[in-house]
């Protein structure tokens, strides 16, 4: 390969600064002396210079605008954590949408649920940013958990709940048990899943994170001890 | 990522909405170009934007800052104007509409005085001719450029090899190179 065919290759990456130091130097050393890839080069300059004039600038709105859904999003948020009294009615809706309406999952304040683990789950219930709408009405409509749950009708995965634990702060995580074969993935990690009647224990061999179940007059909420 | 970023970052992390906006604030008119180049459309761009600072928001206590946050915030963009894109698509049962170089929508023009009206012009045709390159080109470079990410950051944001980053690069350098020569403005 000529010195040219060389210097041609490598001046997008030249331009971009992504060539090792010497290679840099070759590419320098060789459009000093020759006229034709120096032309070449300051055509791919004034391309850049081109582009980078037609950047759009975001609208004045955009940062309100996602600042006031995420507050917004906040607000619901602190609002379930004071109303775990209200499961009794959240678990009426699973009821109307989970045709094995056994099971209720919440995962709130990081995080409390009401779950019955012995059933076998007709769904599994991912509660996430929601795009069905039906069910986000009917949630709205009663005033709890807004549209933060979606249902995902896949029957042949019995035993496995999947939800969002809204964390204290307010952001949430993923959580998902399975029951069948004892595995838990929480924040992006994996751990072994046990239960017995008052705790459910999610342990990576380094850490344990601990759902206790407690019960009170109306539900079953895990708390996670961590 | 710089001192700041990183404080700021972190206080999102902790659900702090003070920091999470200057987070937007920082990467508004990057994420908004890119989606607008994919899109092709300001409004959809609007959405689009939005979209991926809410899924930001809500995915921040799961990144792991195994990439940088340019580079995490530039793969939630793409990906959310292609899911974007399709879901129109699908709706609206017009294929052709997004297709190379069709129906390109460009940004409304500030009403200008006739010599900023002549430029403005040519940023429309230079901004045509980008929105007209093929979509993994137009990517690349809009990355590369408006979002100034490295090869490898977009081989990242895009799954692809960084081989594949700089011939698109290169490939679409060049095929921007023979449109602008084209219409005169190179």
């Amino acid at each position: 390969m000529s010195d040219c065919e060389k210097t041609l290759s490598m001046l997008n990456e030249y331009i971009d600064g992504e060539l090792s130091e010497s290679e840099a130097k070759f590419v320098l050393s060789h459009i000093e002396v020759c006229h034709d890839c120096k032309k070449a080069l300051n055509e791919l300059k004034k391309i850049n210079e081109l582009i980078n004039e037609v950047s759009v600038k975001a609208p004045k709105e955009l940062s309100s605008l996602v600042m006031d859904k995420i507050r917004n999003e906040k607000k619901r948020s602190t609002k379930k954590i004071f109303k775990i009294g209200s499961l009794v009615s959240a678990a009426a809706i699973l009821v109307i949408l989970v045709s094995s309406p056994l099971v209720s999952f919440f995962l709130l304040d990081g995080a409390k649920a009401e779950a019955d683990n012995d059933v076998k789950f007709d769904a599994v219930l991912s509660p996430e940013a929601v795009e069905d709408n039906m069910y986000a009405e009917k949630t709205e409509a009663d005033g709890i958990y807004g549209s933060d749950l979606e249902l995902l009708p896949e029957t042949e995965k019995s035993n496995i709940i999947t939800a969002t634990a809204i964390l204290k702060d307010g952001t949430a995580t993923k959580i998902e048990l399975d029951f069948n074969s004892n595995i838990a993935r929480f924040d992006g990690n994996k751990y072994k899943l046990t239960k017995d009647n008052k705790k459910i224990i999610l342990s990576d061999g380094d850490k344990e994170i601990i759902f206790e179940i407690k019960e009170n007059d109306k539900n079953t909420l895990y708390e996670i001890n961590d | 990522m710089s001192f700041d970023e990183k404080w700021l970052l972190a206080n999102a992390k902790r659900g702090n909405t003070t920091a999470f906006e200057e987070i937007v604030k920082l990467y508004q008119n990057e994420v908004y170009n890119s989606a607008f180049f994919i899109t092709k459309n300001r409004e959809d761009a609007l959405d689009v934007s939005q979209e991926v600072f809410l899924k930001l928001w809500r995915s921040l206590s799961s990144f792991r800052e195994e990439s940088s946050l340019k580079t995490y915030i530039a793969k939630i963009t793409r990906n959310s104007a292609l899911d974007y894109i399709r879901a129109k698509v699908k709706n609206e049962a017009d294929a052709l509409y997004y297709e190379d170089g069709k129906a390109i929508e460009i940004p409304d023009t500030e009403a200008s005085p006739s010599v900023e009206y002549e430029k403005e012009e040519q940023r429309n045709a230079i901004r045509h001719a980008i929105l007209e390159l093929p979509s993994p080109y137009r990517e690349a470079i809009v990355m590369r450029e408006l979002s100034g990410l490295s090869y490898d950051e977009i081989a990242k944001a895009t799954l692809v090899s960084v081989g594949t980053v700089k011939s698109r690069i290169s490939r679409g350098r060049e095929e921007l190179k023979k449109l602008l020569k084209s219409r005169n403005i190179l």
